[in-house]
């Protein structure tokens, strides 16, 4: 009895000493009490964070059922099944059961293919008029799912695209000092090419009048302040007609830059300024999250590189330019080699001369395999673009994507050079030697390797996204149209309903 | 100027006072409209032949049999058809400080320039209509022959609506309601986005967050309530800015409707986006049939109300024409037709339901046609307790057309507004 009143006078005591508010402690409990309300809210927020994507998942299941299924990364598969279930590729293979109450779609006697990727989209597909304006950071607030040309891409087989927000891309269908098409150098324009020993620094193109020495147009004497070298903005859109959720796949594809951006020994000298600045950027935040985690109070290092950069430089993101000739694919792939980041080379028209040095290098190209490039004078064994390029990249093992000549998408004009015809393009690299499995990957698995997004589209595979074309015929023959097009599961495009490319049948 | 409106006004009333003079007052108190069909658009349907009671500008009974008071002045409307006046849910009125932002004038050396300034569509500067209105600068006769009684006036850009009844012979009493509600143009662009997702978001300034940051835990309301409180304040960084703040929390809560002109399709998604962690939040959308065509599979799950122009609408991209008040109503989407947005408006001379006979002829119901003339935008406003059927207790607004209000060949015969006549066909 005894003892235990003790105990609880004791108790009483340690209680009442806890509660006591001392000089010291009225500001602890404060600071304890502003601990607790911001765990709190912390909490709350979660909650609210977990409830708001409850969206009731779409059990529903789609079935294509028959039909040659072209995985691409795998087999062909003939009369297979397809089963898409929430946006994503349930199942594929043949003889598969199909469940109870799913649609099904029959496509005896079609070929099924992934939905194509193209790396080169005008951004008015996705953007419309509001395109020029859409270079801000919210440019998701322009995207405007119910353009037409959205239907025009799908009807070409397009699901996916990377978009350039900041300019539209263009091919450089010859070096800066090549000569004008049909004019013969004279023989002392010859010889004033050949010694030119380096180009780097200009050439002593005349001279002064009056005094009689060499003036040097090509570059100042006194070199202009070096800026950063910035990339050009792209975004990777899905062609989700009629849907805002799931067209923005991805932003940042790539870290592009200009040709000749990285030419010269200014630019050069900046170019590995930059990357070193971005790299010890990084070694200085694992040193300060390394000092913070050891307790130590240190301020975080001051941001030195912008955040393309740090991508580019932590191998996210791969380098994106052109390089057609020899000496330009070869400079950026040392370059790359040498500053250690990814690469992707456009053009390319000389690289069926280095296809084994690209393969080697581990860097994809992309081509248009319809593009030419002139040959220099005298040298027409060595220089220019080669039909068989394509043959020459697949034997050496190089992962080439193949775009068309223009980004943009219209039923005017021309037809043939713009989006409409992409698997028309890829057709043509069949023509310069390749397979036909290696041209239909052209516009399918490589570009989505490139951008990325290998693991989300450009093949048919369990647990991808549910982006399929039902086609008409084999899927690079100029005879074949789209029949259906699926994105993120949804039928987006059917020919016989949207009439956008003709709908008869053969 | 003022001075002339004010002249004007008294005018008027002297006039009125000289043809309803004191002699006749208790006659003219209390009117009976006797032997027309009633389109209620009330509990009571259609009343095939009828009574409307009128007493001092309000609907004092209505009925098969109504008890017509000695005093009363008895109409004979064999023939004729009664039904409510319509309620205009948005309807474009200049206001000076809108016009003036679309182009400026200005002289140098005796030259005169003209400076197209920015478009007033997607301005995101708030505009009181019921600051910088002057129902004189309006031409009224349209909405006065269209059958148009109440309005829910707005102009281009953002701004706060005002409610009027159109009685263009007393100008002065045009303004009914001066708070109305918040309105804002839409368009697939940030800086207009902006203005929308500023606005449903509970904690819109940076500086007050940054400077209490545990303020926060108390929620947003509470912030907000003491900007709503310090609203007349008259220094103008708070009279921009708390006003919009409070009428936003009022939307926010669900207390008044936003009403939203959308221009696109796509915007029509994106405001869907907007709108998504709001719950309470009640949106009515103004846009063009084929925008909303596009967009009705995102529509159908949301709490957007439309108002649609009465029209025959063409399928984007196609020859193939669509009623989108027929597919509104399948889709169980809440409309209501705005008279001045249709595309004949100003034309319309003495058929102005030409447009909805032909959706009601294309399958439209007819009685979800007359609805969306005069009950739902009431509701959709609020004021339905005053206006949009053929009740007792209700205002007075009436138009009396010589057939049925669908048949092409109807003319109106009289608008009423608070019992009085404002057109005479």
């Amino acid at each position: 009895m005894k003892a235990k009143l003790i105990v609880l006078s004791v108790l009483v005591l340690v209680v009442f000493a806890a509660v006591r508010p001392g000089p010291g402690q009225d500001d602890d409990r404060r600071a304890r009490l502003q601990a607790l309300m911001k765990k709190r809210l912390e909490q709350r927020r979660q909650q609210t964070k977990k409830k708001a994507p409850s969206k009731p998942k779409d059990t529903k299941i789609t079935a294509l059922v028959g039909g040659d299924i072209h995985t691409v990364t795998r087999e062909v598969i003939r009369n297979g099944t397809l089963l898409i279930q929430n946006g994503k590729i349930l199942d594929v293979g043949q003889d598969l059961e199909v469940p109870k109450g799913a649609t099904i779609l029959d496509t005896t006697g079609k070929t099924i293919t992934p939905g194509f990727v193209t790396l080169d989209m005008s951004s008015s597909v996705a953007f419309g008029p509001q395109a020029s304006s859409a270079r801000t950071k919210k440019f998701q607030d322009y995207l405007d799912p119910f353009r037409r040309d959205i239907k025009l891409a799908l009807g070409a087989g397009i699901t996916t695209g990377c978009v350039q927000l900041t300019r539209s891309s263009f091919f450089f269908f010859g070096a800066p000092d090549q000569r004008f098409l049909g004019l013969e150098p004279s023989e002392e324009e010859l010889s004033e090419q050949l010694s030119d020993a380096n180009p780097d620094f200009g050439r002593a193109e005349s001279t002064c009048p009056c005094c009689g020495l060499a003036y040097l147009p090509a570059e100042p004497i006194t070199p202009a302040r070096p800026r950063p070298i910035t990339p050009r903005k792209h975004a990777v859109v899905k062609m989700s007609f009629g849907k805002l959720d799931g067209m923005l796949v991805k932003e940042s594809a790539f870290f592009d830059i200009m040709a000749g951006s990285l030419s010269g020994p200014l630019n050069r000298h900046n170019w590995r300024r930059q990357i070193a600045q971005a790299r010890k950027y990084l070694e200085d935040l694992a040193e300060h999250e390394k000092a913070i985690k050891a307790g130590k109070k240190v301020r975080p290092p001051r941001k030195t590189a912008s955040d393309d950069l740090i991508r580019l430089v932590k191998h996210e993101v791969s380098l994106r330019t052109a390089a057609q000739s020899l000496d330009e694919i070869q400079d950026m792939v040392a370059l790359a080699e040498d500053l250690d980041y990814d690469l992707v080379l456009e053009g390319v028209a000389e690289a069926w001369q280095v296809a084994e040095g690209l393969a080697e290098a581990d860097v994809p190209v992309v081509i248009t395999p319809r593009s030419r490039r002139r040959a220099q004078y005298g040298e027409e064994r060595t220089t220019g673009s080669w039909v068989e390029t394509p043959r020459v990249l697949e034997e050496s093992g190089v992962a080439f994507a193949v775009t068309p000549l223009t980004g943009s998408i219209s039923l005017d004009g021309r037809a043939g050079r713009d989006l409409t015809s992409l698997p028309l393009e890829a057709a043509f690299a069949v023509r310069g030697g390749a397979s036909d499995a290696k041209a239909l990957a052209a516009i399918t698995i490589a570009p989505a390797t490139m951008l990325g997004l290998e693991k989300r589209i450009g093949s048919i595979e369990k647990g991808k996204d549910a982006d399929v074309l039902v086609l008409d015929g084999p899927p690079l023959d100029y005879r074949t149209y789209v029949e259906t097009a699926l994105v993120n599961g949804r039928v987006v495009y059917e020919r016989e309903k949207d009439r956008v490319y003709p709908v008869f049948e053969r | 100027m003022k001075q002339c409106t004010y002249f004007a006004g008294w005018l008027t009333a002297l006039l009125l006072g000289f043809v309803f003079g004191v002699p006749s007052a208790a006659a003219q108190n209390v009117v009976a409209y006797r032997g027309a069909a009633i389109e209620t658009v009330g509990k009571a349907g259609r009343i095939e032949k009828g009574v409307v009671l009128i007493r001092d500008g309000k609907i004092e009974a209505v009925g098969e049999t109504v008890d017509i008071p000695d005093t009363a002045r008895v109409i004979d409307a064999q023939g004729d058809t009664i039904m409510p006046g319509i309620v205009d849910p948005y309807h474009v009125v200049p206001v000076g400080r809108s016009a003036s932002a679309t182009t400026r004038t200005i002289v140098i050396n005796g030259i005169t320039f003209r400076l197209s300034g920015r478009t007033t569509t997607t301005s995101t500067v708030f505009v009181r209509v019921a600051d910088g209105f002057d129902p004189t600068l309006v031409r009224w006769g349209t909405a006065v022959r269209s059958g148009i009684t109440t309005a829910n006036l707005v102009t281009q850009g953002y701004g706060q609506s005002a409610r009027a009844a159109i009685t263009p012979a007393d100008p002065a009493s045009i303004l009914t309601e001066p708070d109305g509600h918040l309105f804002l143009a839409l368009t697939n662009r940030s800086s207009s986005l902006d203005v929308l997702r500023n606005g449903l978001r509970a904690t819109p300034t940076r500086r007050s967050s940054a400077s209490r940051p545990t303020a926060s835990t108390t929620g947003g309301a509470s912030r907000t309530a003491p900007a709503a409180a310090s609203r007349p304040t008259p220094s103008r960084a708070s009279s921009t800015a708390s006003p919009t703040r409070a009428l936003w929390q009022k939307v926010r809560e669900g207390k008044q409707p936003l009403v939203v002109n959308v221009n696109n399709a796509a915007t029509i998604l994106h405001l869907v986006k907007a709108l998504e962690a709001q719950k309470a939040a009640q949106v009515i959308m103004v846009s063009t049939g084929p925008n909303i065509f596009q967009a009705l599979d995102s529509l159908k799950g949301s709490k957007i109300s439309v108002i649609l122009r009465p029209q025959i609408d063409l399928v984007p991209n196609s020859a193939d024409r669509v009623n989108m008040a027929r597919l509104a109503d399948a889709a169980k989407i809440r409309f209501a037709f705005s008279l001045s947005l249709s595309s004949g408006y100003t034309q319309s001379q003495d058929t102005p339901l030409f447009q909805l006979a032909m959706l009601v002829r294309a399958g439209l119901a007819r009685d979800k046609a007359l609805q969306a003339l005069t009950l739902t935008p009431a509701t959709m406003l609020g004021i339905d307790k005053q206006v949009g059927s053929v009740e007792a207790g209700k205002a007075a607004n009436l138009i009396i057309c010589d057939g049925d209000p669908f048949a092409t060949a109807t003319r109106f015969r009289q608008v009423l507004v608070d019992g009085r006549p404002v057109y005479e066909g």
